[in-house]
C-alpha cells in the first residue's frame, strides 16, 4: 500500500516581465508514489524545480493541478501545511530555533500540540538518548557541531511521530565523514521506526546507496524521468559503495541517464 | 571593546582561554592579565585627555576652557548643595518615562502594522519620511503645544524612542527566517504560535537593539528640550551656567552628562549579555539597523 501518493501534479508560475505576462510551468504532471515503511530517494538536476515540489509536498504551495494523498487522505488545490502532521520535513539546514535549548528544541512540536511537560520530557530524554545527546539538552545549537545539528533536528521530527519523513539534501553540508555516519544512523533509525521516508538529494551515490528505490526527475518541468528498483541487500557498504559490484552497475546506469 | 582588544593584542592569549579548561589556573591567570592590560590603557588614555585638558585651558584661558580642578569644584558644589541630584533625577524622569512609553508604543506599532501587508506598504512613505526628519527640531513646537514643564521633554523623548524602536522591530520582522517559519507551520504551529514561538523571538536582538540605540536619544531630547525652555533638569543647569559665563558650570552640567550615559550603558550591556544569552559571541552587538544619525 502507498502511503504517499503525487498523482498528476502541475505547478506554474505567473511571471511578468517587461509587460509580458507568461506562464511558466515548472512541474508537469509529476507521478509517483512511496510505499508505507519504504525509502524512496529523488534525484534531479539543480534547478529542476526542486523546491516548488518540495513546498508542494509540505503542503506549503498549493499545486496548480493534480493531487497529493498522504496515509489516504486526498488533498488539492488548498494550503495544507505539514498536511495536519502527517508529513515531517527536514530541511537543508539543521534550522534549528537558535533561542531554544537542544532540549526547548526537540519538544517543540509537542508544546504545540499541547503536551503536558512531564511526557514531553520523558519523549526528549528517550530521543536525545537515542542519537547519543543527551548530555547536550542544556546547550544552545550554535554551541553544536553540524552533525549533531543534524540529530538534533531529526529527532524534532520524530518526537511527533509523523507517518512520512520528507527530506530535502540534509547531509548536503556536512563534511564526508559525518555524513557516512548520518546515513548508518538514519537507516537503522528507519527500519526502527518503521517510518516512510522521501530523500530528496543531487548526489546519485548518496541516492542509490540509500534507497529502496530511486526516482529520476527529468529537466524543465520537472517530471518523472525514470524509476529504478534498488534490489542491493542490506546493510550496504556505506563507506566504499563503489567496490560493490552490483552497486557500480546500477550507479552508471541511473547515471547514463541522469546524464542524457 | 574589551573584546577587540583581547583579540588584537594577544591572540596566543585568546586561543588559550579558549582551550583551558573551565576554572583552571592558566585560565584564571590569563583572564586577570587580560584585565590588568586593558585597564592599564583605559588609565593611559584618560591621563592623555587630562593633559590636554590641562594644556588647553592653561593656553586658551579658563574663560574658553575650564580647567579640570575648577570643573571639579563647580561638580562638588552642585553635588553637596543637593541641586545635582535634584536636577538629574528631573532630567531622568523625562528622559525615561519617554523612553518607556514610546518604546513600547514602538514595539506594539511594528507588529500591528506588519499583521497587514497592504497598510504597511502605505504607511511606508510616511514612515519614511518621518524617518528622516531631525526629530529634534519638534522641540520648539512641542514646548509650544505642551508648555516648558516637564511634559514637552516627555513627548520629545517618547517620539524619539519610538521611531528607533519602531523602525528596529519592524525591520526585525521583516528579517524573520522564513525557513523557520516554514518548520514550524510543517510541524503544526497555528499562524498565531508562528507569531509567538518564531517570530517574536527572532526579534529580541532588534528589539533590544533598537532600545539600546533609543536610550541615550531620549536622554538628548530631554536635554535639548530643557535648553529651549525649562527651569529644571541638567539642560537647565548648563543653559543657566552659560547665561552667566559660568565656563566651569557648563563644563561641570556635561561631566554630569557623561558619567549619567556611562551608567547607562553598563546597565545596557549587562541586561543585553543575559537576554542573548543564546547567540554566539562573536554575533552579539551586531544587530544594529538603527544607528544612524536621528538627531
Amino acid at each position: 500500500m502507498s502511503l504517499l501518493r503525487v498523482e498528476n501534479l502541475s505547478k506554474s508560475f505567473v511571471v511578468e516581465r517587461g509587460g509580458e505576462v507568461r506562464h511558466v510551468n515548472v512541474l508537469q504532471n509529476l507521478s509517483f508514489t512511496v510505499p508505507e515503511g519504504g525509502f524512496v530517494t529523488i534525484i534531479g538536476p539543480s534547478g529542476c524545480g526542486k523546491s516548488t515540489l518540495l513546498n508542494i509536498l509540505v503542503g506549503l504551495l498549493p499545486p496548480s493541478a493534480g493531487s497529493i494523498t498522504v496515509a489516504g487522505h486526498t488533498y488539492n488545490g488548498r494550503l495544507h501545511p505539514g498536511f495536519k502532521r502527517r508529513i515531517g520535513y527536514i530541511t537543508q539546514n539543521d534550522n534549528l530555533f537558535p533561542w531554544r535549548l537542544v532540549f526547548d528544541n526537540v519538544r517543540y512540536p509537542l508544546e504545540l500540540a499541547g503536551v503536558p511537560l512531564p511526557e514531553q520530557k520523558e519523549r526528549v530524554g528517550e530521543l536525545l538518548e537515542m542519537v547519543g545527546l543527551a548530555e547536550f539538552a542544556q546547550h544552545y545549537p550554535h554551541e553544536l557541531s553540524g552533525g549533531m545539528r543534524k540529530r538534533v533536528s531529526l529527532i524534532r521530527t520524530l518526537i511527533y511521530d509523523p507517518p512520512i519523513i520528507l527530506m530535502d539534501e540534509p547531509f548536503g553540508a556536512l563534511d564526508a565523514y559525518t555524513r557516512t555516519e548520518l546515513h548508518r544512523e538514519l537507516l537503522s533509525l528507519w527500519q526502527r521506526t518503521k517510518k516512510t521516508i522521501l530523500f530528496i538529494t543531487h548526489d546519485l551515490i548518496e541516492a542509490i546507496l540509500l534507497a529502496d528505490r530511486t526516482i529520476l526527475l527529468g529537466n524543465r518541468p520537472a517530471s518523472v524521468q525514470c524509476e529504478y528498483e534498488v534490489a542491493l541487500p542490506r546493510p550496504r557498504h556505506l563507506e566504499y559503495p563503489l567496490e560493490d559490484q552490483q552497486f557500480t552497475e546500477l550507479y552508471l546506469r541511473v547515471l547514463k541517464e541522469f546524464k542524457r | 571593546m574589551v573584546k577587540s582588544a583581547r583579540s588584537r593584542e594577544d591572540p596566543a592569549a585568546e586561543v588559550d582561554i579558549l582551550t583551558a579548561p573551565e576554572g583552571s589556573t592558566t585560565r584564571t591567570r590569563r583572564r586577570l592579565l587580560i584585565w590588568v592590560r586593558v585597564n592599564s590603557y583605559r588609565f593611559i588614555i584618560i591621563a592623555f585627555f587630562l593633559v590636554l585638558w590641562v594644556l588647553a585651558s592653561r593656553s586658551l584661558g579658563h574663560f574658553w576652557v575650564s580647567s579640570p580642578l575648577l570643573t571639579w569644584q563647580s561638580l562638588w558644589a552642585l553635588i553637596t548643595s543637593g541641586d545635582a541630584l535634584l536636577h538629574i533625577r528631573i532630567t531622568l524622569f523625562e528622559a525615561l518615562s519617554g523612553y518607556v512609553a514610546g518604546g513600547l508604543l514602538g514595539l506594539i506599532f511594528a507588529f500591528a502594522i506588519s499583521r497587514f501587508e497592504n497598510l504597511a506598504e502605505a504607511l511606508d512613505p510616511f514612515l519614511m519620511t518621518i524617518y528622516g526628519i531631525p526629530k529634534i527640531t519638534l522641540a520648539p513646537l512641542f514646548i509650544l503645544w505642551f508648555g516648558i514643564g516637564l511634559l514637552s521633554k516627555i513627548y520629545l523623548a517618547g517620539l524619539l524612542a519610538f521611531f528607533i524602536v519602531f523602525f528596529n522591530t519592524y525591520a526585525g520582522i521583516r528579517g524573520v527566517d522564513v525557513e523557520l517559519t516554514k518548520v514550524a507551520r510543517v510541524m503544526g504551529a497555528t499562524p498565531w504560535q508562528v507569531e509567538r514561538t518564531v517570530v517574536l523571538p527572532s526579534c529580541v536582538p532588534y528589539v533590544i537593539a533598537g532600545l539600546k540605540v533609543a536610550l541615550p536619544y531620549a536622554l538628548t531630547a530631554a536635554i535639548v528640550g530643557e535648553f529651549i525652555a525649562s527651569d529644571k533638569g541638567i539642560g537647565y543647569l548648563i543653559m543657566d551656567a552659560s547665561g552667566q559665563y559660568d565656563t566651569s558650570g557648563v563644563f561641570a552640567g556635561v561631566v554630569l552628562i557623561a558619567v549619567i550615559i556611562m551608567l547607562i550603558n553598563e546597565i545596557l550591556k549587562t541586561s543585553e549579555r543575559r537576554l542573548l544569552k543564546w547567540r554566539p559571541q562573536e554575533e552579539r552587538g551586531t544587530t544594529r539597523v538603527e544607528d544612524r544619525e536621528v538627531l
